[in-house]
C-alpha cells in the first residue's frame, strides 16, 4: 500500500512479468501507474507491502544488493532524463564505465551500438538540448539498454510524441521485445500505443486494479471505469469537476 | 435603494441586476452583506430576472454566495433561473468549495505548532541522512573500491576556484581599502599611522577573508550548485541516476563538496592578500608611509596562528556551504518556482550557517587562548 499523505495512492497491487512480454499498465491520469513504476524501481518504498524485482526483495537487501539488482533493470523517464552536461554517447559509456569498468574508448564503441539498435547512431556525439524529445527518448532508452538489462520499464514513452513519433517508439519496442527477450513494462494512458504493444494489460483506477489479463479480456470487463477508459468518455467524479461541468452546461443552454 | 426593494429585501427577497453581481472586492462585500441582511427564516431569494443570462463570473459570485449561506445554515435560492440551474448550483457546491477547505482546513494553533515541529524535525533527519551519505561518499567510498571522480572535482575546483577568483580579487582589494581608510584617520591623531598595517592584516586573516569569501562563494557558487541541482531533481536526471545504481551523493555532492573545501581556503588566502594590498594602496601612495614600512610591519603582525584558524573556519564554511547548496539542490519540487526558491535558500542558508559558524569559533578560540 502507498499513502501520500491521507489519500491512499496504491492499495492491493499484484504484478508479475514474464520474460519477453510486454504488460501495460494503463489508466487515467492520477490513477497511480507512475507511482507505481517508481516504486517497483526503488525510488519510494511503500507503506505495506513488499517489492519483489527478480526474484529479491527490493527492501530487504543491503545498499550493494540492491545495486546489483538494479543494475538488471533499465527504466526509461518520461523526458527521457538525460544527462545534460554529457552528450549522448556518453550518457550510454557513464553506467558502462561505472558499473563494469569498462575502457572508455570500448563503451563508447558500445554506446554507439545501443544507439544503432534504436536508429540514433546520427546523434552519438550531440548534447541533449540539441536533439528533439522523440531523439531524446531514443537515447534514453539506448542508456537503459547500456548494461543488458532483462527488464525494462518505461514510463508514458509516448507522452508528448507527435502520432508519427510515437508509432516509431511502439515499433521500437516491440522490436525491442523480439531482438532481446527482455520483459517489460509499460506505463500508458495512450489508447493507441496500448492497443500496438500490449502482451497483457493491467488497469488501474483510484490506485487499485480493477481489470488485468491480455488486452481483449480487460477491454472486455463490465467495469464501468474500463469501458469508459476504452471508449475515452468520461463517468464518475474524481475530483469534483464533473458536477461544475454540469452546471455551467445549465447555465449555457 | 426604493421602499419596494427595502420591503422585499425584508421579506427574503433580492432583486439584482447585472451591475449588482460585479466580482470586483468591494462589490461583492457589498452584495454579501445585503444577501446575509435579507435572509429571513434560515432562506433568502435572490432574483436575477434582470440579469438576464447568466455568465460564467456572475455564475461564480452567485455561486460564492450559496457557499457562505451554507457554511451559516441558511439557504440561498435563484428566482428567474431554470429548475435545472438551481439543481445543479446545489450538486456543485460542494465540489466547488470542498478543495478550498481541504487546502485550507480550520487548525489550532497548537496543531499548526505541531506540524511545524514534525516538519522542522523532518527536515533535520533528512539533513541528518544527506550528510551521513556525503561523508560516505567522500570517505568510505574510495575505500571500497568506489574512487572519487577526479574529473568531476576539477571541473568544480575551475568553476568554483578558478572562475570566481575575479571577483574575491577585486571584492577584498576594497574592502582593504575600506579597512585602511577607516582606521587611517583616527590612527594618524595619535601618530600611529603604520598600525594601518595591523588593522588591515589581523582583520582580514583572522576574519574579513575567511568570511568574506564564504558569502561570495555562497553566493556565485552555492547559487550554481543548487540550481543545478535542482534542475537536475526536476528533470528526474537523479531519479534515473538512482534506477541506474549509480549514487548522486558519489557523482554529484562528494566531487562539489571536495573542490569548495580545496579552493575556498585558496580563495581564502588570496583575499588576504588583496586585503592587504588594498590597504598598501591607502597607506604608501596616499598617506606617504614609507613602502617598506609598511610591508615589514605587516609582515611582524602577522602570526601563523591567525592565518591557519582563518584557513580552518574558511574550509568548515566550505563544506557548510557545499551540504547546504546540493541538499537544497536535490530536495527541490515544484519545477521551476520550486528550483528557484531553493537557490535562495541555499544562499540565505548558508550564509547564516558560516556566520553563525564564525561565531562559535571566535568564542571557542576566546575561551581556549587558542589565538
Amino acid at each position: 500500500m502507498v499513502r501520500f499523505g491521507e489519500t491512499t495512492v496504491l492499495d492491493q497491487v499484484n504484478l508479475e512479468l514474464h520474460p519477453r512480454e510486454i504488460l501495460v499498465v494503463l489508466g487515467a491520469s492520477g490513477c497511480g501507474k507512475s507511482t507505481l513504476l517508481r516504486h517497483l524501481v526503488g525510488l519510494r518504498k511503500p507503506e505495506e507491502g513488499s517489492v519483489e524485482l527478480l526474484g529479491q526483495d527490493l527492501y530487504s537487501l543491503d545498499e550493494d544488493e540492491r545495486e546489483e539488482v538494479l543494475k538488471r533493470v533499465g527504466m526509461l523517464f518520461q523526458s527521457g532524463a538525460l544527462f545534460n552536461s554529457l552528450s549522448v554517447e556518453e550518457n550510454i559509456a557513464f553506467p558502462l564505465i561505472e558499473h563494469r569498468n569498462i575502457d572508455p574508448q570500448v563503451a563508447t564503441m558500445i554506446a554507439r551500438m545501443k544507439l544503432a539498435l534504436v536508429g540514433l547512431e546520427n546523434a552519438a556525439t550531440l548534447l541533449p538540448a540539441e536533439i528533439s524529445g522523440g531523439m531524446k527518448k531514443r537515447a534514453g532508452l539506448a542508456r537503459a539498454l547500456a548494461l543488458d538489462p532483462e527488464v525494462l520499464l518505461f514510463d508514458e514513452p509516448s507522452a508528448g510524441l507527435d502520432p508519427v513519433t510515437a508509432r516509431g517508439l511502439d515499433d521500437l519496442i516491440l522490436d525491442l521485445r523480439d531482438r532481446l527477450g527482455v520483459g517489460m513494462i509499460v506505463v500508458s494512458h495512450e489508447l493507441a500505443s496500448i492497443q500496438t504493444i500490449a502482451d497483457r494489460a493491467m488497469m488501474l483506477d483510484l490506485g487499485k486494479v480493477i481489470a488485468s489479463g491480455t488486452l481483449d479480456e480487460v477491454r472486455r470487463s463490465a467495469n464501468p471505469a474500463v469501458r469508459a477508459f476504452f471508449a475515452r468518455t468520461a463517468t464518475h467524479d474524481q475530483h469534483g469537476t464533473r458536477p461544475i461541468a454540469d452546471l455551467l452546461k445549465a447555465i449555457e443552454s | 435603494m426604493n421602499q419596494l426593494s427595502r420591503l422585499s429585501e425584508q421579506s427574503g427577497i433580492l432583486r439584482l441586476g447585472r451591475a449588482d453581481l460585479a466580482a470586483e472586492e468591494k462589490s461583492f462585500i457589498r452584495l454579501r452583506e445585503r444577501v446575509f441582511g435579507a435572509v429571513v427564516a434560515g432562506k433568502v431569494r435572490i432574483d436575477v430576472r434582470d440579469v438576464g443570462a447568466l455568465d460564467t463570473t456572475e455564475l461564480a459570485v452567485l455561486a460564492r454566495l450559496a457557499a457562505d449561506a451554507e457554511s451559516r445554515h441558511a439557504r440561498l435560492e435563484l428566482v428567474g433561473v431554470p429548475r435545472e440551474v438551481q439543481a445543479a448550483l446545489d450538486a456543485s457546491l460542494h465540489a466547488l468549495v470542498s478543495q478550498e477547505d481541504g487546502a485550507h482546513p480550520t487548525e489550532s494553533v497548537l496543531e499548526r505548532l505541531g506540524e511545524e515541529t514534525l516538519m522542522v524535525a523532518a527536515d533535520w533527519e533528512g539533513m541528518g541522512t544527506f550528510v551521513a551519505r556525503a561523508a560516505s561518499a567522500i570517505f568510505v567510498d574510495p575505500l571500497v573500491g568506489k574512487p572519487w571522480s577526479w574529473r568531476g572535482i576539477i571541473e568544480q575546483m575551475d568553476l568554483i576556484g578558478v572562475r570566481g577568483a575575479p571577483l574575491v580579487i577585486f571584492i577584498s582589494l576594497l574592502v582593504g581599502i575600506v579597512l585602511a581608510l577607516n582606521g587611517a584617520r583616527e590612527l594618524s591623531q595619535f601618530g600611529a599611522a603604520i598600525y594601518i598595517a595591523n588593522l588591515v592584516g589581523v582583520t582580514m586573516t583572522r576574519e574579513m577573508g575567511p568570511l568574506m569569501t564564504a558569502i561570495l562563494v555562497a553566493g556565485r557558487s552555492g547559487s550554481a550548485i543548487a540550481a543545478e541541482l535542482g534542475t537536475m531533481t526536476v528533470a528526474e536526471e537523479i531519479d534515473a541516476m538512482r534506477v541506474m545504481a549509480l549514487e548522486p551523493h558519489r557523482f554529484l555532492v562528494a566531487p562539489r563538496l571536495i573542490a569548495l573545501v580545496i579552493m575556498v581556503p585558496c580563495l581564502t588566502v588570496i583575499s588576504d592578500l588583496m586585503g592587504i594590498a588594498g590597504g598598501y594602496l591607502v597607506a604608501v601612495p596616499a598617506m606617504g608611509l614609507g613602502s617598506q614600512n609598511y610591508l615589514r610591519q605587516t609582515a611582524q603582525m602577522l602570526y601563523i596562528n591567525d592565518i591557519l584558524n582563518g584557513l580552518f573556519k574558511s574550509a568548515v564554511y566550505a563544506s557548510l556551504i557545499g551540504l547546504i547548496s546540493c541538499y537544497e539542490g536535490m530536495n527541490v519540487s515544484g519545477g521551476a518556482q520550486g528550483v528557484g526558491a531553493a537557490t535562495t535558500r541555499a544562499v540565505v542558508s548558508s550564509i547564516i550557517a558560516a556566520i553563525a559558524a564564525d561565531a562559535v569559533f571566535t568564542l571557542f578560540f576566546y575561551v581556549t587562548g587558542v589565538s
